[in-house]
């Protein structure tokens, strides 16, 4: 059964079958808020939310559309509602020992540990379109198209901004590696 | 060389997605470049490390969460969603709408035996319910979709029309057939449809965006008679260029230059 | 020489039998599309597509012995009628040959064929449907079109040109005319049951008195002014939607 089927037959009423969607799913949108937040308590939040709005709003599903841009999209909707309403946008100050608190494994290479949060602290520093940009393509595999669809554009204009990205981000990642 | 030209080329070394002529080139910049060679070696660590960086783990917390979601949901809404597709509801309505409101009458209700089985029954009415209501909708883009008969494409609008409620999906699929069907008379009564959703945000805005996009001049009529009926204050500015379209039939310019003053 | 004159007897032989010429196809399903600018269809029982001449004797042009007809669209005469007729499996094409004149044709068609009209230029002359259980498209812009003992469904719609309909009893919805500066003339049977759909933005709509709609009668046919009337014949039942913008809407009983 594709995504969308089963979506479908959630829209009809038959809700239980949103089971599926959660199992196929919320990995997914758990990594991808953990990553734009940096705080794994507060993505598990969302990630409900975007669950509840999933379930909620079963009927804002238009039969025939690609289930994966739709659920994404009500992601990048929890997060900005968020971040909206609580007023809390990432600056420079970002607290080093919080995020490595929150996103570090069980892992016992402190180098790799330390580089982890290098990284993460300079993904704090680009906007949230750039990091949203990278966390997609990046760490969830996205591809440029689907990409494209998610954020309304083109994918040359998405391929530019990966790359613009990237560059700032090697910027940052070494300004704090000198610090 | 830019540097920033440079740096794309290297990103795009990396991911492999270079032709190879200009795989060659950029290694031998590479080679010759001690600076070209350490930006490699920066982006090359960056986008190794997000490579790398493992899944999170979300707390069973989560599934948990979810599963509590689910169950609320399926006990409040299955009784409000259908309630508008069969008129019988309005009957059993009050019990069914006691039980909405609050979790607490909720409980209430169901302690009470004999409405127990009524709302077990309506439950199964429910479920037939929404099987022939997905059934309609079928039915509705089959009949839309023939690109043989316009009749039947009339017909899949009047089967619209029969369900009520501005779902999104049929919305959507009356506005396509009023943009693009090839017969006139289906525009029409897909418009005609339309109009009784006038009230709906999506349909309004449908109808406003279509103005600037018809060609069809019975069509244009109508659609302009309507947006004038709504009230459409925001549509002058399409009327206007109607107006002053030198290629649009004189009937469907008469009728924008009345629209005009009739919301001005 | 000789031969010069056997050719002229035949061509003046042939010339007694043109009246007489017809090309079949042989269809009986899918649509059949007029591109011509007048036709007379009816419907019969068989399973060809008879095309007829009604113009008498078609003089040959023994000029012209030998040659092929070509025209600026590309079509050739390829069925000696006049038209040119193109089998595109599901569709049958008849197209004419001149811009501004087509012969006077009649069209026989199968039962289980969609007939569709089609034609815009202003040398439109008119189109005539009889007998038919078919459905029937029409799209025109100054033709006039004329339907008599047609169940439907139809789709009609016009520009300039006026639409008089004659419906026989077993009306097959939807039934939907809409014209802009023409016309509409129906017919009903008074046993009809319809869902009626009236509207014109300039014009007036007249309903036989014998119909019961909900609006007071005023002395031979009801006047309404331009608006939309929604009513019910005989209970409701079939879709029947006439729209004119500047056109007047006269709805008979049989």
């Amino acid at each position: 059964m594709t995504d969308e089927m089963i979506m479908e037959a959630v829209k009809s009423g038959d809700l239980h079958q949103a089971t599926l969607l959660f199992e196929r799913y919320n990995r997914r949108i758990y990594n991808f808020l953990a990553r734009m937040t940096m705080d794994r308590a507060l993505a598990e939040d969302l990630t409900q939310n975007v669950f509840l709005r999933v379930i909620k709003y079963r009927n804002s599903y238009r039969v025939g559309a690609r289930f994966q841009s739709w659920i994404y999209r009500i992601a990048r909707n929890v997060f900005s509602d968020h971040y909206q309403s609580v007023n809390n946008r990432y600056s420079d100050f970002v607290d080093v020992d919080r995020i490595s608190d929150h996103i570090a494994e069980n892992d016992d290479r402190e180098k790799q540990e330390e580089k982890e949060a290098l990284l993460h602290r300079s993904l704090a520093k680009l906007t949230d379109e750039q990091r949203e940009i990278l966390i997609l393509t990046r760490f969830q595999q996205m591809k440029y198209e689907e990409v494209a669809v998610l954020m309304d554009t083109t994918v040359a204009n998405i391929k530019v901004k990966v790359h613009r990205a990237l560059i700032r981000l090697r910027e940052y990642y070494f300004e704090l590696e000198r610090i | 060389m830019e540097k920033e030209k440079l740096e794309v080329l290297i990103i795009d070394y990396i991911d492999g997605k270079l032709s190879d002529a200009d795989r060659l080139s950029v290694e031998q910049e590479l080679m010759r470049n001690e600076d070209a060679r350490k930006l490699y070696d920066e982006l090359k660590e960056v986008i190794d490390l997000m490579e790398n960086s493992g899944e999170l783990t979300p707390s069973t917390k989560l599934k948990a969460g979810f599963d509590r979601i689910l169950k609320e949901e399926a006990a409040s809404s299955s009784a409000t969603r259908t309630i508008y597709f069969r008129p019988t509801f309005y009957r059993a309505a009050a019990a069914v709408a006691l039980l909405v409101m609050s979790g607490a009458i909720g409980f209430w209700i169901s302690k009470n035996n004999q409405q127990q089985q009524e709302l077990a029954e309506l439950q199964r009415e429910m479920e037939i319910t929404r099987k022939q209501l997905a059934e309609t909708k079928q039915l509705m883009h089959a009949m839309l979709g023939n690109d043989q008969s316009a009749s039947q494409r009339i017909r899949g609008v009047n089967v619209a029309m029969g369900i009520s409620g501005a779902d999104d999906e049929i919305v959507t699929a009356l506005l396509k057939t009023m943009q693009m069907d090839p017969n006139t008379n289906v525009r029409l009564a897909a418009l005609d449809a339309l109009a009784g959703f006038q009230h709906d945000a999506i349909v309004r805005k449908g109808l406003v965006d279509a103005l600037s996009k018809q060609t069809d001049p019975m069509v244009q009529i109508n659609l302009i008679q309507l947006l004038v009926q709504m009230k459409e204050k925001v549509v002058v500015k399409d009327l206007q260029k109607i107006v002053d379209d030198a290629g649009t039939m004189q009937a469907v310019k008469d009728e924008a230059y009345t629209g005009i003053l009739k919301l001005s | 020489m000789k031969n010069r004159n056997i050719i002229l007897l035949f061509a003046l032989m042939l010339s007694g039998f043109v009246q007489a010429q017809e090309f079949k196809i042989n269809k009986s399903s899918g649509r059949l599309e007029l591109n011509i600018s007048r036709v007379t269809v009816e419907g019969h029982d068989g399973n060809e597509i008879i095309f007829s001449s009604k113009n008498q004797k078609r003089e040959k042009d023994e000029r012209a012995e030998g040659l092929r007809l070509v025209n600026s669209l590309g079509l050739e005469d390829n069925t000696g009628l006049g038209i040119h007729v193109a089998d595109k499996g599901n569709v049958v094409g008849v197209y004419q040959l001149k811009q501004t004149h087509s012969p006077d044709i009649k069209v026989l068609v199968p039962k289980g064929m969609i007939v569709s009209f089609k034609h815009e230029s202003q040398y439109g002359g008119e189109a005539r449907f009889i007998n038919l259980t078919n459905e029937i498209e029409v799209s025109a812009q100054y033709n006039s079109i004329h339907l008599e003992n047609v169940t439907g469904p139809l789709t009609v719609e016009t520009t300039y040109g006026s639409v008089t309909a004659d419906l026989s009893p077993t009306i097959k919805e939807p039934v939907s005319i809409v014209s802009i500066y023409g016309f509409i003339d129906i017919t009903l049977p008074q046993s009809t049951a319809a869902d009626l759909r009236l509207s014109t933005s300039y014009g007036d709509i007249f309903v036989a008195p014998e119909f019961e709609l909900d609006v007071p009668a005023k002395d031979g046919m009801k006047v309404y002014g331009g608006d939309k009337i929604t009513g019910t014949l005989n209970g409701g039942g079939t879709n029947i939607d006439l729209n004119c913008n500047y056109g007047k809407i006269y709805v008979r009983k049989k």
